[in-house]
């Protein structure tokens, strides 16, 4: 327990030094993009979102599988844990890139734009998945049942990540030797910020988690109470 | 509107996000130690009266 707080507290120390650096990388070291000017700066911190929301939903995938195949609880919870910061992440993601769509598209959001199109079906699919949980009982058939929807839910994140190198789009694409076109600085912000990221959604599953385990213990209690009629 | 308030907004949004977030898991967190603790208390006074 002591080892898990002292992790989650690590983790957000790092996490805020690195948003700061990536603050100041992305206002200050990185300069303005050539076209589309300082509204581009939006860009270092919606991309991290968009990768921490697909990493979550990775992990989720991850501890779906693990739970079927070792049926322990623990698992479920990692997964659920993750699924629920994934959604955090990709509704700021979708947000950052709407107002940022505003103001380079004079448009907040172009449906005929399949990435877009696919990441707004992955936030259902995991606020669905979250909706599933919320509304079913505890146990093994509810853990059964989000595993199955975490793994089908997950073939929506390399569709999402993919549309725009499958589909010609609008929507520019980052990871790319062609069409990347950054400059050093811009690379340098872009993966402080997404390491900030990373380590704010290291810091929030520890904390996620460690709430789950509660939950799971005042389970345990109230069916003991419940149990002796106390 | 002009470029500045578009990214004052997308910046507010995704660092009000990330942190209430994690207000509203510290906030979890502590009501929940407090009903476990309740929880507790309850268990043991009823072995106290020999349930």
């Amino acid at each position: 327990m002591k080892v898990k707080i002292s992790f989650g507290v690590i983790s957000l120390v790092i996490a805020a030094f690195l948003g700061i650096l990536a603050l100041y990388l992305a206002f200050i070291y990185a300069p303005a993009h050539e076209t589309m000017g300082d509204v581009q700066r939006i860009f270092y911190f919606h991309v991290a979102s968009a990768w921490v929301s697909y990493l979550a939903f990775g992990i989720t995938f991850i501890g779906s599988l693990f739970y079927l195949k070792t049926k322990k609880m623990s698992w479920d919870s990692i997964a659920y844990s993750s699924a629920e910061i994934g959604v955090v992440f990709c509704t700021v993601a979708i947000i950052s890139g709407s107002i940022w769509a505003g103001a380079v598209w004079k448009v907040f959001w172009r449906w005929n734009d399949m990435k877009l199109f696919l990441t707004l079906v992955l936030w259902l699919v995991f606020v669905s998945y979250l909706a599933l949980r919320a509304n079913s009982h505890p146990g093994k058939q509810r853990a059964n049942l989000s595993a199955v929807f975490g793994i089908i839910g997950f073939l929506c994140v390399p569709l999402s990540f993919m549309a725009n190198r499958i589909w010609t789009q609008s929507h520019p694409t980052v990871i790319a030797s062609e069409r990347g076109g950054l400059q050093s600085p811009m690379v340098l912000a872009l993966v402080t910020a997404v390491f900030a990221f990373t380590f704010f959604y290291i810091t929030l599953l520890t904390m996620k988690i460690e709430n789950e385990n509660l939950r799971e213990s005042m389970e345990e209690i109230k069916l003991q109470i419940g149990g002796k009629n106390v | 509107m002009s470029d500045m308030v578009y990214l004052f907004v997308a910046y507010a949004v995704i660092w009000a996000g990330i942190i209430l977030y994690i207000f509203k898991l510290q906030n979890d967190q502590k009501n929940m130690k407090k009903q476990l603790m309740n929880l507790k208390e309850v268990v043991s006074d009823g072995r106290k009266r020999g349930d």
